[in-house]
């Protein structure tokens, strides 16, 4: 019999086969191509895909695939497929499981979770003909990026998303690449996991799987370095940004721009989970997990966790230099173009979009007021980047031309109500030319 | 003997298809010009406009803020060559739109002249409809590639003064207008099919194209709103020059 050394909570059905040494037939297939892959929140509701999440806010990325970013982690975001199903079942000789990695799955002992493994596990599924939906919580696919090599994985699916996404945030490659110029910058990389759909012969030990499917996930879990070279320029109750786009990472949707008054005391929230331990798994007399009625598997004991909020407050400033010093590494502009207000108190943000943008204007602030103003970049998997190094200048009016121009005594007006001498008689001319071609049509 | 070669022959020509005869009849003579009722024109010009003529203003806004430096106009010009007058030319009516826009800093207020970094913009859409003579006798019977010509119209110029933060407003009015008057130019097209006939003749064959000239011409948009003291004098004093096509 095929030992499972890891049992799961998944949301979707769970089962385990009684011992047999025959051949699996049952085969696995998604019912559509590509199949279809939705995100649900933790009560099992629709999540869709937050906004500014890639550049359709599809959650798509590359084309294909699945973008899953920080927040959608730290969020413990379940990723639904809808489109599984099997042939050659039901078959007592089967057993299906899902696992993930970053290599081939599908290779002999990449998923015996012994120092062999490659793969780590995430959850298994029913044999059965029946056309299934399964959930896979995004944390458990990330969670292998943060596993300590070799295995066998200490991560149980299902548990503290908190630690599973910072360990893998902490574990997310890197690349470096090198411009005209001969500089080299390092930037957050982009991991791809494939979460395999397999079938197992029962009692196979570290075989291959029979048959499979699989679908690959996008995961970039560290938002965009910062912007260099930040100005703060003077507008009629605005200010104009300028700045240098980070180079290399091409997965940069747009930027979103700051502005806080000199000596606002900013307060910010932070909520921190302490990871909960899963505890004892309970088990029947024949050594099989007990489920509960949702088909999970029921654990005793362990520590249930909790979460615990903290409220910090800093004060943005501005130094005689006219560098700033104001912290909104934790906010995030609204969408929908002009923001104004960026839901914490003192804090005015607006966001350009474009991977190469190097300017933008932040509207609505209040002239002769002085601003601390920075920017932080986003990219297509809804990860914050990191902000700038702040600057300070001033709302002021300005005389533009329309100003300066009526201020000079210019009386410009829209319409013909004010026609010159001239007029009647060019009026006149206009009027006799076009009665003279009539009569000579009507002469022809 | 040769009696009887000429007979042989003209009984084969006689005997030749008629279709065949045509051919050769058709090969030997080129195909006639298509039809020519149209002209367009691409034109480009220096820009400036006379807002600083206005009278009554106390100052130069226009160049205080935007300076000497004249900006591009592009625009283009259709023609409908209706009245064609033999060993003269062609007069009919044409119609113009165009785009040009000014752009700069905008001073502080009360900053002793130091800049913004917004900036002050005007944008213009120069139009006219006006009657164009164009005098081609001299390429059509003497064969010297040029044409002298002369419009005379009525012109309107939307205009737009704005900011980075939209259309500018002062005391209640509004940066945004049209401002009307009469339109003025004398130019000359040099026609560009003698560098190579062939070429031109295929042309026409293919697009219908009959004549490629350059051209360069004074214009005048005098707009004042015919006399009027109270509108944006956006017209310019100018010379433009480009391309055109009959058709």
């Amino acid at each position: 019999m095929r030992s499972l050394r890891w049992t799961l909570p998944l949301a979707s059905t769970f089962s385990l086969f009684a011992a047999s040494s025959a051949w699996a037939t049952a085969t696995i297939q998604f019912t559509s191509t590509p199949p279809v892959v939705t995100r649900v929140d933790t009560t099992g509701a629709d999540y869709g895909c937050p906004a500014r999440h890639s550049p359709s806010n599809s959650c798509i990325v590359d084309g294909t695939s699945q973008g899953i970013g920080y927040p959608d982690c730290i969020d413990d975001t379940v990723l639904r497929f809808k489109s599984i199903s099997m042939t050659g079942a039901p078959d007592s000789s089967s057993q299906a499981e899902i696992w993930a990695g970053t290599t081939d799955c599908t290779v002999a002992g990449a998923t015996n979770n012994n120092s062999t493994a490659t793969c780590w596990p995430l959850g298994t599924l029913q044999v059965q003909a029946a056309a299934q939906t399964v959930d896979i919580r995004v944390a458990d696919i990330v969670s292998g990026l943060g596993e300590a090599s070799p295995p066998p994985q200490t991560f149980v699916p299902g548990t503290g998303a908190t630690s599973a996404c910072n360990a893998a945030r902490g574990a997310s490659t890197t690349t470096t690449v090198t411009d005209d110029a001969g500089v080299s910058t390092t930037t957050a990389g982009v991991a791809t996991v494939t979460v395999y759909f397999m079938i197992f012969a029962v009692g196979a030990g570290s075989a291959a799987p029979t048959s499979n499917v699989s679908y690959p996930v996008k995961v970039k879990l560290v938002g965009p370095n910062a912007v260099t070279n930040v100005t703060v320029g003077t507008g009629d109750g605005e200010l104009i940004l300028g700045w240098a786009p980070p180079i290399g990472d091409l997965t940069v949707q747009g930027f979103d721009l700051f502005a806080v008054a000199d000596g606002t005391s900013l307060s910010s929230s932070q909520t921190t989970c302490v990871d909960a331990s899963p505890g004892t798994e309970e088990l029947d007399d024949a050594g099989n997990p007990v489920l509960d009625d949702a088909g999970n598997p029921i654990f005793v004991g362990g520590d249930d966790g909790g979460c615990t909020t903290s409220t910090a407050s800093s004060t943005a400033t501005c130094s005689e230099a006219g560098v700033g010093t104001v912290d909104v590494s934790s906010i995030s502009c609204p969408t929908g173009g002009d923001a104004g207000d960026a839901g914490t108190p003192g804090v005015i943000c607006e966001i350009e979009p474009g991977v190469s943008t190097a300017k933008g204007t932040i509207s609505g602030l209040t002239n002769g007021t002085n601003y601390i103003a920075t920017v932080a970049p986003y990219d297509e998997y809804g990860n914050a980047g990191q902000v700038a190094q702040a600057q300070c200048n001033s709302a002021l009016p300005i005389d533009d031309f329309w100003k300066t121009y009526n201020q000079d005594g210019g009386n410009a007006y829209c319409s013909l109500a004010f026609v010159g001498r001239r007029g009647a008689p060019f009026a006149a001319a206009l009027l006799g030319l076009i009665g003279m071609i009539w009569i000579r049509r009507r002469r022809r | 003997m040769k009696k009887v070669w000429f007979a042989s022959a003209a009984l084969v020509l006689a005997t030749l298809p008629a279709s065949a005869r045509a051919e050769e009849s058709d090969f030997a003579k080129p195909p006639a010009p298509s039809p020519q009722w149209f002209a367009i024109e691409f034109r480009f010009a220096p820009y400036w406009p006379a807002i600083d003529t206005q009278p009554g203003l106390t100052g130069s806004p226009y160049k205080t803020l935007f300076g000497t430096m004249p900006r591009l106009l592009a625009s283009f010009e259709l023609d409908a060559q209706v009245l064609k007058i033999p060993h003269f030319g062609s007069l009919g009516p044409a119609f113009s739109f165009g785009y040009t826009e000014m752009s700069a800093p905008a001073p502080i207020t009360g900053g002793g002249g130091k800049l913004s970094e917004e900036d002050t913009n005007i944008e213009v859409f120069p139009m006219y409809l006006a009657a164009v003579l164009r005098i081609d006798v001299l390429l059509r019977d003497f064969k010297i590639p040029i044409v002298p010509y002369a419009k005379l119209g009525v012109a309107t110029t939307l205009w737009r003064v704005f900011t980075d933060s939209g259309t500018s407003t002062f005391d209640g009015k509004t940066g945004f207008g049209a401002t009307w008057g009469e339109q003025f130019a004398l130019g000359g097209m040099l026609n560009l099919d003698w560098i190579d006939p062939r070429a031109a003749h295929e042309l026409d064959n293919a697009t219908g194209i009959n004549h490629t000239y350059l051209f360069a011409e004074w214009m005048l948009a005098n707009l004042d709103n015919f006399g009027s003291s109270s509108g944006l004098r956006v017209g310019t004093n100018t010379v433009a020059a480009g391309l055109a096509f009959e058709f």
